[in-house]
Order: structure tokens, then sequence, then C-alpha cells
């Protein structure tokens, strides 16, 4: 019913929309002249009026205007404005190539032209990071990262240093559909959280969605970080690489069919392992064998086959290893297909299959027995998703598709094999799910000021045998639920079905060319959960679907901006509010037990989250010194019947206040510096009020029973880059830079948590502990290449 | 686990100098409660249940005594109460003789304390338990990880009692009479594992060389003494809530939370209690390090 409803609105709404009178299309594709890579988000406009649109994430616009001569504008931030007279008396293919603005670092000529789309388009609470920028900022050990530098947006926390994954706006690190061109992935981190599994070369955009997320997103209920990898320089062959202190990296890319096909194979390796061997083998002949390395590939291929049609083909292979008398490895597969059609120069169509696979593995053998210990587990994914763009006319452009993903969890795969040999299966059973969603969606120009997107995304989840139906009583709160009953089910039989519409909303409205005001609403539906207790989350964290006993974790959120720019757009100035509000959100019982537990959901409980804040944003985006400051004051809390007195409390990831300032200065073209700051307030703690004697052991006890009742200690930091490039050798066509990064400049230790213990020498004595995952001044050097 | 523990603080120690140091926190003081320690087993010696009150948390001596209780735990199967004597400085004993009827396995246990007109339930059962076999000692020349001492470590040799019930166990160890108590040495399992699949399996390595806890080593001539209690789920997994909250720290410690309690005040709702009742078999064995 509310379906009809909406499409009838939908149908109303497009009815509004002026007929179309000696009309023509134009579009086409924008890339960049270096390396014919395509160029997204270009603004694409009629000169001296408000008719434009812009590029998609493949390069693709299409723009409808009134038969004559005309001329069109296409720009885009640090590349050289074109301006292209044409004469419309049909439709018309214009694809073209844009030139970076050689004169990159002196001071860019402001040009008044549309660089305000901060202030025009629909996009709110949305950040778009340049990798050349981030490849510019401070990084921990000198790693360009694009996850730490998502940290450094308004509206984005973490729970410390180390920890996996990031959250946004009050979301836990499971809310974040993190993409990989198209493709989902499950932990985005090398080292439990120490660098981001993305290798900077072969990054091409970065954007993060926060709020007002477009019906085009779903599957999460927090954020869309939407990551495109390069495509390969298809003008020439182009060798990017670097020595880096954790790192070393090559990334190769190079024409196949100049203009037609190219492709980019980039890959890192950790290298620490191999310095210590020696150094290991002298002093710790036991862990001579160990291993500690992790390593990543990213490959891409595309043919553009010709004018219509364009297919793109990627993969990742990254891993995790570690090990010495155990091992313990991890890390995501992903490979995507995709093809791009044009039906015509209105109708664009993306066509993406992805394949998922996230994977770790546990394992101990005892020496000089053949007693051993194996775990792995898994999420694989399958999936297929037609996106459609309709570029009906110049008021309104309409996207529309479908997806489905096919789900395989195997929570865990363990055969434990005693000394003489014999094995016990103690593996539990796999877990199998469908999803699937269609979405339409319209962004329509009512007047000149006034813009609208509206769209309806309606998803649906089967929870599906081959597997066991546990049925379970509830009883007492934060206690595991008694079993009521077990029921065997066939293959593909349904066990449980969800479905939520999930209706968004924005609303520009244009006040000026300086000035707008944007309102967005989304809901979200998510049909997994990630199962973790632990402070940050750790690679053996399992996801679990959405079953008969776990119900999908849904999200309202609310947002309000204000944008405004100064000085011809040299400064982009924006104030954000939002509310969101969270059901079903996981939670534990006392005493949980997460891994191997076939009766996992009886230590489930499902609770209701609310977040809420401001975020104040000024961005200097052009200029020798460049850069942002952002402010944040927010608060997330939740309420679980059972935990806490079944009182609100704080989420472990809540910050009241959280300021990041980033500066770049570009001195020359040899220097450039680069300063982060960062305050945020300490994360919540459970501090114990008693101690609890028994057997001798002294336990920490909270008599009043509440959750994170205390913070830890605030967390401030400052880091310093210098780059320097060093003069290109004309006939070489070397380029080479050495970046110098220190990070915590001033020697702080902040306080990754407080834990309460006996001291070791002393047991009657108890104390707190500081626990700093970064200890002391971090300096780091590093090499970077470029043929 | 506790082995990747070590594992992955070391790689962070050398790559990002983490660090731990001490330092002051002001804590609320919280009201005292009544703890009940009360793990009662079957072997010929003095048996103890032991009643304190909760301290601040940085009180730096032992908890304040509870005296002037009554406590006696009753075979609920025979109807034999048997009464423990206050001894003045919390600790109520009962003094088992060999002859002794108390402590029979598969027998029904209700614990009784009455203090202050409160009255304080719980009941267990004395589950079967398993024998060790031997005890084996290695020299080990030190160094190392854990940085240890040279000299002995001792495993132990023992099979689980196959069956179709769950056997959980607690391994205790002593060296030279004096019990291993840091709360990451608890070495508790189910089976002859942590997990299900074990049944019938001589007890797995981490299980059978956790009696010498890491950093520790016995000295030529020093005992080794080990007991397997026998104890229940409910047991098991309070033990392992024990271990959580006494070693929480790091990247990965979990929300810290109250350790369950199976003791209820049968006469108040008001009046809260903490700790935990545990009727246990014992199997044992010493050995000298040589």
């Amino acid at each position: 019913m509310i379906m009809k409803n909406l499409f009838l609105l939908f149908l109303i709404c497009l009815a509004f929309t002026s007929k179309a009178q000696d009309k023509y299309t134009v579009s086409g594709y924008a890339k960049d002249a270096k390396n014919g890579e395509a160029l997204i988000g270009v603004t694409v406009y009629k000169k001296n009026s408000q008719v434009g649109t812009s590029t998609n994430v493949y390069g693709f616009y299409s723009l409808t205007l009134p038969k004559g001569q005309d001329t069109i504008v296409f720009s885009f931030m640090g590349y050289k404005t074109i301006y292209m007279p044409i004469d419309l008396i049909s439709n018309k293919t214009l694809s073209l190539e844009m030139s970076e603005e050689g004169k990159e670092l002196e001071e860019v000529v402001v040009s008044s032209e549309k660089e305000d789309k901060n202030i025009k388009s629909m996009e709110m609470s949305v950040a778009k990071l340049d990798i050349k920028q981030i490849q510019k900022m401070p990084a921990l050990l000198g790693e360009v990262d694009v996850i730490k530098s998502i940290q450094l947006l308004p509206g984005v926390t973490t729970v410390g240093e180390g920890a996996s994954g990031f959250n946004v706006r009050g979301g836990n690190i499971d809310q974040n559909l993190v993409l990989m061109d198209e493709a989902p992935v499950y932990n985005s981190s090398h080292l439990f959280g120490f660098f981001s599994i993305f290798n900077p070369d072969a990054v091409k955009d970065v954007k993060l969605i926060k709020g007002g997320i477009p019906a085009q997103y779903g599957g999460r209920a927090s954020s869309v970080l939407d990551i495109r990898m390069k495509e390969g320089n298809s003008k020439k062959l182009e060798v990017n690489g670097g020595i880096g202190t954790i790192f070393s990296r090559l990334s190769i890319e190079a024409p196949l069919l100049k203009d037609k096909a190219s492709f980019i194979v980039a890959g890192r390796r950790s290298y620490i392992d191999v310095l210590a061997k020696p150094l290991l083998a002298q002093k710790q002949p036991n862990l001579k064998d160990a291993r500690f390395y992790f390593y990543d590939l990213t490959a891409k291929f595309n043919w553009r086959v010709n004018d219509k049609n364009t297919v793109f083909a990627s993969g990742y292979l990254g891993r995790d290893v570690f090990g010495a008398g155990f091992k313990f490895n991890w890390g995501n597969t992903t490979a995507t297909l995709r093809w791009n059609h044009i039906f015509n120069n209105k109708l664009f169509m993306n066509l993406t299959t992805f394949y998922s696979n996230y994977k770790y593995e546990l394992g101990f053998k005892d020496e000089g027995s053949s007693q051993k210990f194996d775990w792995t587990s898994n999420i694989i994914n399958y999936s297929l998703k037609p996106d459609f763009t309709y570029y009906l006319n110049s008021k309104n452009t309409i996207k529309f598709g479908a997806q489905g993903i096919l789900y395989t969890f195997k929570p865990g795969q363990a055969v434990i094999t005693a000394q003489d040999g014999s094995e016990s299966n103690i593996s539990l059973d796999n877990q199998y799910g469908v999803e699937y969603a269609g979405y339409i969606d319209n962004e329509q120009k009512l007047t000149n000021r006034f813009t609208l997107q509206y769209g309806i995304r309606w998803s649906f989840f089967n929870y599906l045998g081959k597997g066991t139906k546990y049925t379970y009583r509830d009883t007492i709160p934060n206690e595991s639920k008694p079993l009521d009953g077990e029921e065997k089910i066939a293959a593909g039989k349904n066990i449980k079905t969800y479905n939520n519409p999930e209706p968004r909303l924005a609303v520009n409205y244009t006040i000026n060319d300086k000035s707008s005001i944007k309102l967005g609403y989304n809901r979200m539906s998510q049909y997994l959960h990630i199962v973790s207790n632990t402070a940050a989350s750790t690679p053996l964290d399992i996801y679990t679907p959405v079953t008969n006993n776990i119900k999908p974790l849904i999200s309202d959120q609310v947002t309000l901006g204000y944008f405004r720019n100064f000085k011809e757009n040299m400064f982009e100035t924006s104030a954000e509010v939002y509310y969101k509000n969270l059901q079903n959100q996981l939670d534990y019982v006392d005493n949980a037990n997460l891994l191997l537990n076939k009766y996992l959901e009886a230590d489930l409980i499902q609770g209701k989250g609310r977040a809420y804040g401001l975020e104040l944003y000024v961005k200097k985006a052009k200029g020798k010194l460049n850069g942002w400051v952002s402010y944040t004051l927010s608060k997330t809390e939740r309420q679980v019947r059972g935990i806490s007195n079944s009182e609100w409390f704080l989420s472990k990831y809540d910050r009241t206040h959280n300021i990041n300032t980033v500066l770049i200065y570009d001195l020359s073209k040899r220097w450039s510096f680069s300063a982060n700051f960062v305050y945020q307030t300490g994360t919540p703690a459970t501090f114990p009020t008693a101690k609890v004697e028994v057997q001798g052991y002294v336990i920490p006890y909270n008599t009043d029973n509440k959750r994170n009742n205390y913070r830890n200690t605030a967390y401030h930091r400052a880091d310093i880059g210098i780059t320097y490039n060093f003069k290109k050798n004309e006939k070489r066509r070397y380029k080479q830079t050495i970046a110098i990064s220190v990070y915590n400049v001033y020697n702080r230790r902040n306080a990754f948590s407080i834990y309460f213990r006996n001291n070791p020498d002393y047991p009657v004595n108890t104390e707190a502990v500081r626990y700093s995952v970064v200890g002391s001044i971090i300096p780091a050097i590093t090499y970077n290449f470029k043929y | 686990m506790q082995t990747i523990k070590l594992y992955i603080l070391l790689f962070f120690a050398v790559a990002f100098a983490s660090c731990e140091d001490v330092i002051q926190v002001k804590l609320d003081k919280g009201e005292p409660m009544v703890t009940i320690d009360a793990f009662v087993n079957d072997m010929r010696s003095t048996q103890k249940v032991r009643l304190t009150y909760t301290d601040d948390y940085f009180s730096q001596k032992p908890n304040y005594p509870v005296t002037g209780a009554s406590v006696s735990i009753k075979d609920l199967t025979s109807g034999i109460t048997y009464t423990f004597t206050d001894n003045s400085d919390g600790n109520y004993t009962y003094s088992l003789t060999p002859s002794d009827t108390m402590g029979k396995v598969g027998h029904n246990y209700e614990l009784t304390v009455t203090h202050q007109g409160n009255v304080y339930k719980s009941t267990s059962r004395m589950n079967r338990t398993t024998k060790v076999d031997s005890l084996v000692a290695e020299y080990k020349e030190g160094g190392g990880l854990s940085n240890a001492e040279p000299g002995y470590k001792f495993a132990f040799l023992g099979f689980d009692i196959p069956g179709d019930t769950v056997d959980y166990y607690w391994i205790k160890s002593y060296r030279n009479g004096v019990f291993f108590n840091k709360g990451g040495d608890i070495n508790i399992c189910a089976d002859a594992a942590y997990g299900n699949g074990a049944d019938g399996f001589p007890f797995i390595t981490p299980i059978a060389k956790g009696i010498t806890p890491f950093g520790e080593v016995f000295k030529l001539n020093d005992v080794c003494r080990v007991e397997i209690h026998s104890i229940n789920l409910e047991t098991f997994n309070f033990l392992t809530q024990v271990q959580t909250q006494t070693t929480n720290s790091g990247l990965f410690a979990t929300s810290p939370e109250n350790v369950k309690t199976n003791i209820k005040n049968t006469t108040s709702d008001k009046v809260k209690v903490v700790g935990w009742f545990c009727m246990s078999a014992v199997g044992f064995k010493e050995a000298i390090a040589k």
C-alpha cells in the first residue's frame, strides 16, 4: 500500500516537469588528458545558467538543452575549465579530456566558475578526499592511509589508535558500507587497525556519505565509504613505487590499446619480518620461524569496447599472516566485473557482479606431537547489481536499479586433532541468506533555487537453510536465553523473511550563489551484524546474518545543514546538525561466548540507540595553504534491557568534543609541509567501585552495576610531515619524493584504555594502569618514485 | 589464546612503542556488600567458607572479614547438615575426618549463610572428577618471551571421563604448597579442551602445560601439586568471568562486567550479595622437580 502511494506521488512529481520541446541531449565522458582516467564529479553546465549536471563515477554525463547554439562549460577543481561551443540540432556525443592546471603549485587563479558545487549539489554530509591531498598529510609511520584520513573528518570517531574501522555519527563499525569498486569489504584493516587495506597508489577517489544517503546505496545503517580505484593509465606506461617504514609498494599501469584499454597492478608488502629475521634467530631462537607480514594486491583492467560499452574487471587480495607455533591469518578477496552500457544518450547503465570473501584462520600445533587445532571462518558474497541513470530532462535525473546478494556465512570450521591422530569436528553450521532490493530515485529541480531528491529503496532478506533453526525462551534480561527447540531446515528452505521500505529525501534550497540550506532524511536497514564485544574489533570477529532470533538493524537519520562559501569560494564552510535513531543494535549478555558457539543467538540481545550532534567545518580549498578545521559536538547512547540497569548509557565510541585540524602548505615546487592536530574527549569506560575477593582472586566490581560510568582521559595528538620533491630529471622521466613524518610530535601517552589489576609484585595492592597503544614519538621516512 | 595475546603485545611493543604505566584514578566508593566464597571439596582436610565485605577498589589491604554469621551445608540427598565453625577472622571451617560422610559425588548440597537477619542460600551438585595419571617435568634453559629463569616446567597427564555429559574441570596447581593465584593463570576446561568435541581425550597441551603458569618455573626439589576439581557449567562460566575481569587489558579488552553470583538473599531483595558456591570432587598428585 505504502509502495503504491509512493509510486503515485512519484508520478505526480514527474508530471510537474515541463514537457520537453525541441530539446536535444549532449552526453559523453570526461577524462584526464594525462592518463585517460575517468574524472568523477566534473561539473558540466550551460554557460550563464543554472542548467547543469556532473559526471558520474564512470565519468559519464548527459545534459538536455534547448535547440540552438550554446556554450557548454566543463569545470573541475585543479583542471583547466573548458568552454565548448556547440550547435545543437540533434542529439550529440561529446567526450573530452581535461588537463590539469599547469601551475599547480603557484597560487591558483580563482575563476568565478562553478566551484560552488558544495552549495549547489544535493549532497550533504558528504566528504570527498582527494588522494593527492591524503598523500600530503602526515601519516602514522609514513604510510598514506585512506581510513586514517577519514577519521580526521567531522562526525567520524574511533575507539582509539590501532582500532579497526571507524564510527560515523554514532554508528558501529559494521554500519559502514565500505565499497571498493562496488564490492563490500568486511575488514578494512591490516595489523588489527593500524593500516588500511587500500593501496594509495591504486586509489582514485574517496567519498564518505554520512547522511542524506541516496536510494542507490543500502545494506548498512550509518554511512557509505565509496572508494574507486584507478583504471590504469591508458596513455603511457606509469610506474609508482615507494619504500616506507612498513610497506614497500609497487604499481604498474599501462595501456593495452591506446585510449581503449589499460590495466593497473599494484602490490604492497610489509617487510619488518625480513629485517627482524636475523635478529630473532640470534636473540630468540624459539621465534626464528615466526611469520608476521601483510600484503595486498590490487589489479584492474578496463576496455572501452566502443562508444556505448565499457567493461571493467577488478580484483583485490589482501592477507595478514601471523604465526609462531600458531597461525593467525586473515584477509579479504574481492573480484568485480562491471559493464557500462549507454542505451541512448539519456540512459546509462552499470551492471556489476561481484564476489567477496573475507576469511580468517586460527590454528595451534603442538611441536613433536600430532595434537592440533584448526579453525577457519568465512563470509562469502555473490552479487548482481544493475544500476540505471535516466537523464530525463534538464530538470529530472532518475536513478533506478536493483541488487541481489547471496550470502554464505561460515562461522567456524574447526577440527581438533588428538595425540593419537583422532579428529574431532566441532564446526558450526553454515548460514545462508539472500538480500535483494530495488530502488528508484529522482533528482528534481523545482525552481532555480529549490532542488529535491526523493526516492525509495525496498529491501528484503531471506534467512535460508540448510541449517538449524533454534528457538529460545526470553527469561531473565542479560542472561543467556534457555533453548526451547532445534529444528533442522532443508537446503534453500526459508527460515525467516524480513523486508523494509527505506524512504530517502534530500532538499536543497539555494539562498544565493554563496549559501544554501539542505535537509536530508534517510532510513537504512542492515541484515547482518558484527559480533564483537571487545573494545577494538578483532580480525576474529564473526558476522551473523539476521535470523529468526536476531532482527535487522534499522536507522533513521535527519540532517539539517547550512552551507556557505566565502571569498570567491576560497573558503567552504558548513554547519550541520543530525539526529539518528537506531533499532535492534546488537549487545551481549554478561560473559557471552561469541566464538564457536552454536547457541550464539542465546547470548545476543538487541537494544535501542540514539545519536545526535553538531558538526562545524571550515575548509580552505585553494591556495598554497589549504586544509580544514572541524569541530563536532555529539552524544551517542544505547539502551539495552538488562544492561546498566536498563538505563541509557554512553556507547563505547561516544566522544563529546572532537576537533580536527589538517593544514597543508605548499611552499614551493620542491617543498610541502603538513600538520594535523586532533583533540577528542576520552572514550567512556566502566570503572570499579569495589573489590571482591574470591578464592584468592581480587576482582574489580561495580556495585551500581552501571556501564561506562567514567571516561578515559582526553585524546590529543599532533603530527607533522614534510615532503621534498627532487628536481625532475627531464631525460629520465623520473620523479622522486622523500616524505618525512613525525607522528605524536609532543610525545603524548594517550590512554586507549585504563584497566585495573593487582600489582604483579605485591598482589595485595590494587592499581589502575593506563594502556597506550602509541607511547612515544614515531618518526618515519618514506621514499617514493614515479616513472 | 594467552600466547597469541602475548605475541600481539610483543609486536605492538616493538612496532609502536606501546606502553603501560600506573596512573592515579579517582573512583567512587561503593556500598560494602557481603561476599561469600564457598568452594568446598571432598578432600579429607579442613574445608573453608570465607565471608568478607567488599571494599573500595584501591584500599590497599585485604577485605574486612564478616564475623558472627552462621554457615552450614546440607546434603540434600542424605539429609545430613554439616555446620561450619566461626573462626572470627572471616573463615568458617569444617574439618573432615577420614570416615566423614560429607562430599559424595552425585549428591546435591545446599549452602545456608545467616548474617544480620539475612539468609543467603545456594545449591550445588558434586560432579565426578578424573585422576591425575602422572606428572612430568622438563628442564628449560629459560629466556624466551617470558624471560623466565632456568628451571623445570611441569605438565600433567590425564584423561577426560568419556560419557554423554560434558565434564568441567578446574585444574589448580601449587608450588611448594602455594597456589598459583593470578587471574590469568586460571586453568579450566570442558572435557579435555575448551569447548565441545574432546570427550574422553587426553587433556590438550595448553591445559596439560598450564599447570606451570607462563613465566614461572620449578627449581630443583620444588614440589608441584596438581588437583583436578570437578565443577559445573555455571562455575566454569564464573571462573571464565573471573579470568576475564582480572586480565581485561589491551586493544581487545571486553566491556568490564560484574562477576555473576549463584547465591541468593532469600529474605530481602534490597541487601545484595556476591560470591559463589561450588562443591567439587578432587583428583590430585604431587611430584618433586628433579
